[in-house]
């Protein structure tokens, strides 16, 4: 045994113990908050288990499960059919709805309901005719601005397919409908499915939306209950919408198994676009209703409060100073993501192994889980642990790198692996110590990729509403905070410019998207 | 000859494989020497080249630089200390450095300016120091790759398959430059490469490998004549494996063919069965020879005129045709019959091994 040991300790370069060492302490950083609310939850004791059971927990999973199947469908539904507009249909001016139809994205859901609130509530432009304070208000909000993720990743599929599949079908008989129904859907079924998925997590921790337009589901609930004091409750309908988070998880992993094809097409010719007659024309009606409603209708009503704003000297110093400090908080989570995220992507990349992996995984823990829960974690662990930071205004800086450093780590290993390992043996062949290659050959080449990836850590933390509502200190207002706080209390004109700055910083992450994409 | 690079019983699994990369391998390289380890894709011969550089680390056996330890039971010198220049197949140029600041990579003696003028001046690039490496051709990407791994004056210069990245027009004329460089330059050099041709060309030895063994070593004229077992055979070149029988006096094989010389008598006795490996090249137009066959087929190819000759044995019953090069100034066509004989210089016992 003891031999057997030494000689598989001798089988691998071991990777340098500073890295390690410090991707170790980002794995955990990024991880114990949300393992302590788990744990916390999960021990809270049978009697207010057994309370929740009967009371809270039933009603939210109703509210919660209803509301993300309706929106993951009609996301799927809109989402695949405009993909398939823009690249397979002749539908006339789609050159320009290819870009046009991702704008949703600049809008955050929150932002979208304030919008709708100004257009459909009761002191606004068609008050009355649609009941925005009700399930399908919210249901419409979410899918309208959700919608991009599905259609994102179909379109993505779509334009990697082989169109000598197409020609394939074409020549055993099967018409254009036959050729959409029995060769191109089921090809791009994975790319739905992982759409679908994004869009559902997404309905699982949107506190925002949800909250504005006075729905309940299991962040709204966490938020009123750590609201109330009432933290060990919160930590159990945590324990709730983790384990809902991660059977979602588990879907995108069981849908991708169940027949993911290679699409990977050899063939460089441009595809034939399929003719499909006069529904063409109802395909681009279609398209320009949706960006009527989900891009040009909310900006025009923020434009409008915002120029009205203006007016009644709603930008005056006091919103400089929101800027400043969505600004600062936003700078900083996003400065220091693309430092630490370092360690983590490089070992993973260069030195893999079972360790270096589950760094990575841990790294991201609070991706895909609700900013509520993490804001959750993180008010144990300070209260108790670290009590003298506790109220400041570092606390949302963690929080925002807890929920974005995956972002970041995403982009850097992305740029990572466009990087030649024979490169680093290159510089190390050459008598460069390894911390000297990282320095002057990886960093160098790799900078764009990081600093994409702080730029997208930049907007999101922009964005977050939940974790900085719950963290902030007393009178530490960012532009987010001021949106939902004038919204809840009907102030349009206060909102609309703070709105209308997050939508315009939102822009930048586009460009990255559709690339990616 | 002083050693170079010696591997005592080397042996290397890659983590999740079965099957050894390298196994227990042993190997000298001479000083001063040009060698090729040749060998098909996954046949041990990289990974070999990975192990001397040091990013990998065998978990048996010894590696010796210079004499010195490299690798072995609690010894770990890591690649930035071995003092080896190496050459990527890629050539991994650092593409956000021009061609001076790449070969002065990692130089850290005052002497670094002139150094690397005198580098620049051994494989032909200078006037092209301040030149991004994109704006490079193939061939001149290479010669900065070699600069940039003789910059520190290495004993041993490591080079993997240099030569695979350019045009057969070109790749001639690098084997040439490359192998001129490395002798003014006093290096030894290791090539791998899947490529007979290059071997061939470029080496003062060649190591031949397959499945993470050595099958054979040598000069490349003895690889090329009298390889020495079927997969040499068959990878260095093309040849014809035929069965016999040793005569008496052992210069003579009998085969279903008829008699093929051989001069290899030390290594069989006599009645022993063998296998021998007969080189298209061995065989010449002789018009009264006991050795007669019908052509088949052929393919002129330039440099030869390949045939496919269906010889008749002894009950003139046909076999497998045998390939045959002639020269190209040679007219055959399908059905003519042919007498040959075959030159002892290009027959080879090989056995299994």
């Amino acid at each position: 045994m003891e031999h057997l040991k030494k000689r598989n300790w001798r089988k691998k370069i071991p990777p340098n113990p500073i890295l390690l060492g410090s991707s170790a302490v980002v794995a955990l950083m990024m991880s114990i908050p949300i393992v302590y609310v788990a744990i916390r939850g999960i021990f809270a004791g049978q009697e207010r288990w057994l309370r929740l059971m009967d009371g809270r927990i039933p009603q939210l999973l109703w509210n919660t499960l209803s509301l993300m199947v309706v929106v993951v469908f009609l996301a799927m539904m809109i989402g695949v059919i405009l993909a398939l507009g823009v690249t397979r249909l002749n539908v006339p001016g789609k050159k320009y709805f290819t870009w046009l139809l991702v704008m949703p994205l600049i809008i955050p859901p929150y932002v979208g309901a304030v919008a709708y609130i100004m257009i459909f509530g009761p002191t606004g432009l068609l008050g009355g005719i649609f009941p925005i304070y009700s399930f399908w208000g919210v249901a419409f909000v979410l899918t309208i601005f959700t919608y991009p993720y599905v259609y994102l990743v179909a379109r993505a599929s779509l334009k990697k397919m082989n169109p000598n599949l197409e020609e394939a079908a074409r020549s055993l008989g099967l018409n254009t409908f036959e050729i959409l129904w029995k060769v191109i859907l089921p090809l791009i079924r994975p790319a739905m499915g992982a759409g679908g998925i994004l869009v559902g997590l997404y309905v699982l921790s949107d506190f925002g939306a949800i909250s504005i337009l006075r729905y309940n589901t299991f962040t709204s609930a966490i938020y009123y209950q750590i609201g109330g004091y009432d933290n060990l409750s919160a930590t159990v309908l945590s324990v709730v919408l983790i384990g809902m988070t991660l059977i979602v998880l588990w879907l995108e992993g069981w849908w991708g198994r169940r027949g993911s094809y290679s699409l990977s097409s050899s063939s460089q010719k441009e595809m034939e676009m399929l003719e499909i007659g006069g529904w063409k024309y109802l395909l681009l009606i279609l398209m320009i209703l949706v960006v009527i409603i989900s891009v040009l209708l909310p900006l025009g009503v923020l434009s409008y409060w915002s120029f009205i704003g203006l007016q009644r000297g709603a930008v005056d110093q006091r919103f400089f100073g929101y800027l400043l400090n969505s600004l600062k908080v936003a700078v900083l989570a996003a400065g220091i993501s693309m430092f630490i995220g370092f360690p983590v992507v490089y070992l993973n990349s260069r030195y893999p192994s079972k360790l270096t992996m589950f760094f990575q995984q841990l790294s991201y823990g609070g991706y895909a889980l609700p900013g509520v829960i993490v804001a959750l974690g993180i008010i144990f662990i300070f209260n108790r642990y670290i009590p003298f930071l506790y109220g400041s205004s570092f606390l949302i800086v963690i929080a925002y790198i807890i929920r974005f450093l995956p972002q970041g780590m995403q982009s850097g290993s992305a740029s990572l692996e466009s990087v030649s390992p024979r490169l680093d043996e290159a510089a190390r062949n050459l008598g460069v110590p390894l911390w000297k290659v990282i320095g002057k050959v990886i960093f160098p080449l790799i900078y764009p990729g990081v600093f994409a990836g702080g730029a997208l850590i930049f907007v999101s933390s922009m964005k977050e509403l939940p974790a900085t509502l719950l963290l902030r200190p007393p009178g530490f207002d960012t532009l987010a905070v001021r949106v939902w706080v004038e919204a809840s209390e009907a102030i349009y004109h206060m909102a609309a410019p703070s709105a209308l700055i997050i939508v315009i910083v939102s822009i930048i992450p586009i460009k990255v998207l559709m690339d990616k994409y | 000859m002083a050693t170079a690079i010696e591997l005592k019983n080397v042996s290397k699994t890659y983590k999740g494989e079965e099957d050894a990369a390298v196994r227990n391998l042993s190997l000298k390289i001479e000083k001063g020497k040009i060698v090729t380890l040749l060998g098909p894709s996954g046949c041990g011969k990289t990974t070999t080249l990975r192990l001397i550089a040091g990013f990998e680390r065998p978990e048996e056996g010894e590696i010796y630089i210079g004499e010195k330890p490299m690798a072995r039971e609690n010894v770990w010198i890591s690649p930035e200390k071995r003092r080896i220049g190496m050459v990527f197949q890629d050539y991994a140029l650092f593409p956000h450095l021009n061609v001076e600041e790449n070969i002065g990579f990692g130089y850290r003696d005052s002497d670094r300016e002139k150094r690397v003028f005198e580098v620049l001046e051994m494989v032909n690039l200078i006037g092209f120091e301040k030149k991004k490496i994109h704006h490079l051709s193939g061939g001149q990407q290479q010669r900065v790759a070699l600069a940039r791994a003789l910059a520190k004056k290495p004993e041993v210069v490591l080079l993997d398959e240099p030569f695979s990245n350019l045009d057969t027009h070109l790749k001639q004329k690098m084997r040439n430059e490359v192998k001129r460089i490395l002798k003014k330059a006093n290096a030894t050099g290791v090539f791998v490469s899947h490529d007979q041709k290059d071997a061939l060309a470029i080496s003062d030895e060649i190591i031949v490998m397959n499945n993470g063994v050595v099958q054979q070593k040598g000069s490349p004229k003895r690889i090329y004549q009298f390889p020495n077992n079927p997969f040499v055979a068959k990878f260095v070149g093309e040849s014809n494996l035929i069965e016999g029988i040793v005569e008496k006096d052992k210069r003579w094989i009998r085969t279903g063919i008829g008699r093929v010389p051989c001069n290899q008598y030390h290594i069989i006795t006599e009645g022993e069965r063998v296998l021998l490996s007969v080189r298209p090249n061995g065989f010449t137009l002789t018009e009264n020879s006991e050795l007669r066959g019908v052509v088949v087929g052929y393919s002129y190819v330039g440099e030869n005129l390949e045939v496919r000759i269906q010889l008749f044995d002894d009950e003139r019953e046909k076999k497998t045709p045998l390939l045959v090069y002639l020269h190209p100034n040679e007219i055959v066509q399908e059905g003519d019959e042919l007498g040959f004989t075959i030159s002892a210089n290009f027959v080879s016992v090989v056995k299994e091994c």
